[in-house]
């Protein structure tokens, strides 16, 4: 195994291992409340990055994944009482097909027609969902929690900790992606579709299987929420919140790289969590579009491009 | 237009049309290539040579019309099949992967079109190879924005090579350069053609179609003019109107 690798998966474990000492030291609930969202948009941003970043198919749809895997679960957990592994699983099963179909229907499309149609994702489904009883309709959906799993003795601290695997899930297979031909053929593609086509790469093909692997996550993500929350309704689960949101962390974060994502996704979420317990929900938004455009105007390629321009310049300095 | 004698083409095009809507930029052109031949294509602005390229390389779709690489019909196969299949072009319009430095843009070529099975380094040496033959071994690491005109040109071939080619097509290569350059980049395209592949060459340099090439075809308005050797082509009648309107 390569350095870069193992200094990789060492850090994993350590994340992991510090995730469950918390679940098992800290005593306060909030942090886990907190701390879920703030994972959650980690690995949304992440999953996003990979079809959104790599191949630069820029994807509103992020809330259409998120809500069918908050679905996925309310029927599971009516219909059979399915457990959070099995639910996590089918969401990213669904969110892989769904990928595949969008994929397949939309991505000759190229620009903003791409993106428009995944935001007609987002409203179809969400009209479909809003207009079937079983899952709640409109009104939403109450859902009980199961005991919780030892050795946690709180089902959200439990929960804290799928996310924090779905996290390092996620990360990996974006990090694997970047640095295999796949990352490379997609990078290709998004410079140049019509030269990566004829330097051999299979552009459409690469395109859907992003689409696919980006789907799964985005749904996998999104299936533990039902959980979390206890509550599901199509308003909020498929909240273009979530899509914006997304988008505003990858492009701040910087989309070169599989950290750009992880570092805007915990600027902006964290930033989001501290304005919404000290101001208000409202002003969290309002932040949210100002350090978008900052970030457009004053670092296009996000911060890891702005880190990586800052240290070609010293260099050419120190020279 | 088709070849004499019992020599199978690498390349037979057969009665190719393109239309885009009413207006018909190839018509019913024909024309075989012979393995590891040096041809030249020529004809005004607007004639429809890299339409032709475009056919040729599956950027476009024809119809109708047949073209057979070997022994199999390529007409519907998708660009970057192609590709694998042995058919690497360059673009009149440098277009160079740009978020990419020189030796990324040659990766991707062989990662995706390289027939063999090969490791990772290997295919680090063949790029290097290959970047070395071209004279852009010193550029390996640099962006593909920062490269000069030439450089670029030599990029895109090199990135075409790394596909290892049977056909090689060059879309004029040569534009917005220097007369030294021109023979710098015209030695590199002979040098290619002496390893036994096939190259078409699109150019406005008539020097450069004389030097390089052992037949010459002349499109004017999408229809074959005049084929032939250079000077049989350069001394056709139709092909001095069409250039010089007379």
């Amino acid at each position: 195994m390569k350095r870069n690798s193992i200094a990789f998966w060492a850090g994993a474990v350590v994340f992991l291992a510090a995730v469950f000492v918390m679940t098992q030291v800290v005593g306060n609930q909030y942090p886990f409340f907190a701390g879920y969202v703030i994972l959650q948009f980690i690995a949304l941003a992440v999953a996003w990055s990979i079809l959104g970043g790599y191949a630069g198919y820029v994807n509103f749809g992020t809330s259409a994944f998120f809500g069918v895997g908050v679905y996925a679960s309310v029927f599971l957990v009516n219909a059979f009482g399915a457990p959070l592994p099995l639910q996590i699983l089918t969401g990213a099963a669904i969110g892989a097909l769904m990928g595949f179909a969008l994929g397949l229907l939309t991505l000759r499309m190229q620009g903003i027609f791409f993106s428009i149609a995944t935001i007609a994702l987002t409203i179809i489904i969400e009209t479909t969902i809003t207009n079937w009883r079983y899952v709640g309709g409109a009104a939403g959906i109450q859902i009980q929690r199961p005991a919780v799993t030892a050795p946690f003795d709180n089902y959200v601290q439990m929960l804290f900790f799928v996310q924090a695997l779905l996290v390092v899930l996620t990360v990996a297979i974006s990090r694997y992606i970047q640095n295999s031909w796949i990352g490379r053929g997609l990078q290709a593609l998004r410079d140049d579709e019509l030269a990566a086509e004829c330097t051999g790469v299979p552009t459409l093909r690469l395109k859907l299987l992003a689409c696919v692997v980006s789907g799964a996550l985005m749904c996998a993500v999104g299936a533990p929420a039902t959980m979390y929350l206890q509550y599901a309704d199509p308003a909020s689960a498929f909240n273009l919140n979530y899509s914006v949101s997304t988008l505003a962390m990858s492009l701040i974060g910087g989309t070169a790289h599989w950290s750009g994502p992880i570092i805007g996704a915990i600027l902006l979420s964290t930033t989001q969590q501290l304005l919404t317990v000290t101001i208000s929900s409202e002003v969290n938004v309002l932040v949210l579009g100002l350090m978008l455009v900052l970030f457009v105007v004053g670092a296009p390629e996000g911060i890891v491009g702005l880190i990586r321009k800052l240290r070609g310049t010293r260099k050419e300095g120190g020279v | 237009m088709t070849l004499s004698g019992t020599q199978s083409p690498l390349l037979r095009i057969s009665a190719l049309t393109k239309r885009f809507g009413g207006f018909t930029a190839l018509h019913n052109v024909s024309v075989d290539i012979r393995p590891g031949e040096r041809f030249g294509l020529i004809g005004p602005n607007g004639s429809g040579k890299t339409t032709l390229i475009n056919c040729i390389s599956g950027a476009f779709r024809t119809e109708p019309g047949t073209i057979l690489f070997g022994d199999e019909v390529i007409t519907l196969l998708q660009p970057h099949v192609r590709t694998r299949r042995g058919i690497a072009r360059s673009f009149q319009i440098p277009r160079p992967f740009k978020s990419m430095t020189v030796a990324e843009n040659l990766m991707v070529a062989l990662d995706f079109a390289a027939h063999e099975h090969v490791s990772v380094t290997q295919r680090r040496d063949t790029m290097m190879s290959i970047l070395n033959q071209m004279g852009l071994g010193s550029k390996a690491n640099v962006s593909a924005t920062q490269l000069s005109q030439v450089e670029l040109r030599k990029m895109e071939l090199a990135r075409a090579m790394a596909t290892h080619p049977k056909l090689l097509i060059s879309d004029e290569a040569m534009a917005g350069l220097s007369s030294s350059e021109v023979d710098e980049v015209l030695d590199l395209l002979l040098s290619l053609a002496s390893r036994d592949i096939t190259i078409i060459m699109i150019e406005h340099i008539m020097q450069a179609v004389m030097r390089f090439s052992e037949r010459v075809m002349c499109l004017d308005a999408g229809r074959i003019i005049a084929i032939g050797t250079p000077s049989e082509v350069m001394s056709d009648r139709r092909v001095q109107e069409a250039y010089l309107g007379t």
